[in-house]
């Protein structure tokens, strides 16, 4: 081998790559900034959790406690591992074992983390979906899972809960009742539909549906549907189309009714989450954003419509778009494997900090905020009337040294016209140190 | 304020020093960060975390010794954080990376290496780093590294052959 010019070669293939200048100063500066100012906070969060494992120690959980929390410890960012708590606690059933490890919360929100293991075969995956599961007193969920260990076949789970109210102390029971796994995801399915070749549905090719007699739909012609109460939908099995590889449906019929293209599906797999959508893209390849909706709805033996969910109609409005330089394409996912069982335990949650509440009267359109809530894990606010668009509403926590925390994720969670949003960052919130709080333009006072 | 008075005052330093060592390191760092990253964004993050990394632990920066090769070791370890971090939490293939400022050839080229190997290739062929601050960045005897250099600069060797066929024209004329 020809040292040298072997080193040539590779030096030449890397002095192609040229990347811009960077200012790197203002950044880091920036942030040395901002970490001083969440030092005495930590330190304090430190000596809580400090305090807690001395309490574990004397009660001689440790030898058993320990390994799993500092497991989870090894993949959650540092400023997460400040808040959560210790859990432990397990439930098995069907062979399988679900453990929560750590949660965190304050009086509203709460975060678990938690274990699925298969003890005996493979239905533990990193598709795995938590289907059907409930942590009492809350409502509003999201699971996502954040880590799966081939070895062990355990898969590692962050579910958040909000809408909780005066959780601090609480004892929760947190149930799973069934789960889905070994997903198959069909994406950029070519549909071999020329949109061409698509003629419009006469009256006798559509049958009526009845708004108020369907388990669901959505998009965002949904709600002019709802408001018309009866729609024409396209009459049911007037053809078989598959799709390539897809064996859980096809589309079932096809037409323009009233100007808008309607492609009805047939679902007629087992799998019990089965789903998908359908695109349109252009001639780059590119996705091309246009009003569409879809309505579940079953039919009996006469072709009548009914309640039911064998068929999804999807409805776009394409008149504005060539239909020579667009292409139908579709989205559709299935389970393979939908397990039951009954896995469920109760702990104690304790908040993550202090928390303080700020009565105020700031009016929306359609909602009130009436109270504040700023605590480690973020901001609530709490009103009553209806709020549809809580990404609409920005929030910052202005900190005494002058500098501003924003928040990257909402939820919101309305009931009985009492609105509950929460404004959560990645980074936990130093509560002694929030001055005020700014709602949409709005500077509140954080009382002290 | 040359490399080497740096080498003595990063230890007692502050802001100042730091800003030197910026001037002095922040750049090749960058470029050292986005080879193993293949992502300028993600890059520009590691280098960010680097010098924080290396501001607050100063007082364990041992006075004299080679600033560069601590920083450079500093980067290599936030990098590899990063990457573990990433597929932990997202189960995104390393080959998942997005630069523009490599061509699809050497991409491809370079993902058949271990983000690891990658930093080695790169500290000794374009940082042109001795084998004694290889040992220092990398944790290994001179060695264990030459021998895992020769291993990667082979099969980026080879791949290159493959994704690119200037490289293999070249490799034929040898």
């Amino acid at each position: 081998m020809n040292y040298e010019y072997d080193e040539n070669i590779i030096k030449n293939a890397l002095s192609t790559v040229e990347i811009p200048e960077y200012n790197i100063i203002p950044e880091v500066d920036k942030k040395i900034k901002e970490q001083k100012s969440h030092m005495n906070f930590k330190r304090i969060v430190a000596a809580v959790l400090a305090v807690c494992l001395c309490l574990m120690f004397s009660v001689g959980l440790v030898a058993a406690a320990i390994p799993n929390f500092k497991k989870l410890l090894f993949f959650v960012a540092s400023d997460i591992a400040l808040m959560l708590q210790p859990v432990e606690i397990s439930s098995e059933d069907n062979g399988i074992k679900m453990e929560v490890v750590a949660a965190m919360n304050d009086d509203e929100m709460a975060v678990i983390y938690l274990t699925m293991q298969d003890l005996t075969g493979n239905r533990i995956d990193k598709t795995l979906d938590i289907y059907d599961y409930s942590l009492t007193g809350m409502h509003a969920f999201n699971c996502q899972i954040v880590n799966y260990d081939e070895i062990t076949k355990t898969a590692t789970l962050r579910m958040q809960a909000n809408g909780g109210e005066k959780l601090d102390g609480k004892k929760v029971k947190f149930r799973i009742d069934s789960f889905l796994s070994d997903k198959l995801i069909f994406d950029a399915v070519e549909t071999g539909i020329n949109l061409l070749d698509i003629a419009s549905a006469n009256v006798s090719q559509t049958v009526p549906l009845d708004m108020n007699n369907i388990p669901g739909g959505g998009g965002s012609l949904f709600e002019e549907f709802k408001e018309q109460g009866i729609v024409k939908v396209l009459k049911a099995d007037q053809m078989k189309h598959s799709l390539p590889g897809i064996e859980f449906m096809y589309i079932s019929n096809i037409g323009y009714i009233d100007g808008r293209l309607h492609i009805q599906t047939k679902w007629v797999g087992e799998g019990i989450d089965d789903h998908g959508y359908f695109y349109f893209v252009n001639t780059a390849g590119d996705k091309i954003n246009i009003s569409a909706s879809n309505i579940y709805f079953g039919t009996d033996e006469s072709g009548d419509t009914k309640y039911g969910n064998d068929y999804v109609e999807y409805i776009f409005d394409v008149n504005n778009l060539n239909l020579n330089e667009i292409k139908l394409m579709g989205f559709f996912v299935s389970n393979g494997n939908y397990t039951t069982g009954n896995w469920e335990v109760a702990f104690k949650i304790q908040s993550v900090g202090q928390q303080k509440q700020t009565d105020c009267n700031i009016k929306f359109d359609t909602w009130t905020v009436t109270s504040i809530s700023v605590s480690p894990m973020g901001i609530t606010l709490t009103g009553s009337g209806e709020n549809k668009e809580p990404q609409s509403i920005t929030v910052s926590a202005n900190m005494t040294d002058g500098s501003v925390q924003t928040f990257e994720s909402v939820r919101s969670f309305s009931d009985n016209g009492k609105v509950k949003i929460k404004f959560t960052s990645s980074l936990p919130l130093d509560v002694s140190k929030v001055q005020s709080v700014t709602v949409d333009g709005i500077e509140i006072n954080n009382k002290n | 304020m040359e490399a080497r008075e740096l080498d003595y005052a990063f230890t007692a330093g502050g802001e100042y020093e730091l800003h030197c060592a910026i001037e002095l390191y922040g750049q090749p760092l960058l470029r050292y960060c986005h080879n193993i990253l293949c992502d300028y964004f993600e890059a520009q993050d590691a280098v960010q975390i680097t010098f924080i990394k290396a501001y607050n632990k100063r007082k364990s920066f041992k006075n004299g010794t080679s600033l560069s090769a601590w920083l450079y070791r500093i980067a290599y370890t936030t990098c590899i954080d990063s990457l573990r971090k990433k597929k932990l939490l997202f189960f995104v293939q390393q080959t998942n990376t997005d630069s523009k400022f490599i061509s699809d050839d050497l991409k491809e080229a370079l993902m058949t290496l271990s983000p690891a190997e990658r930093a080695l290739v790169f500290s000794r062929v374009i940082d042109e780093k001795s084998y004694a601050d290889l040992e220092a960045i990398y944790n290994a005897s001179a060695t264990t590294l030459r021998k895992r250099y020769e291993r990667a600069k082979t099969k980026l060797l080879k791949a290159l052959k493959e994704t690119n066929s200037y490289y293999a024209r070249l490799e034929e004329r040898k």
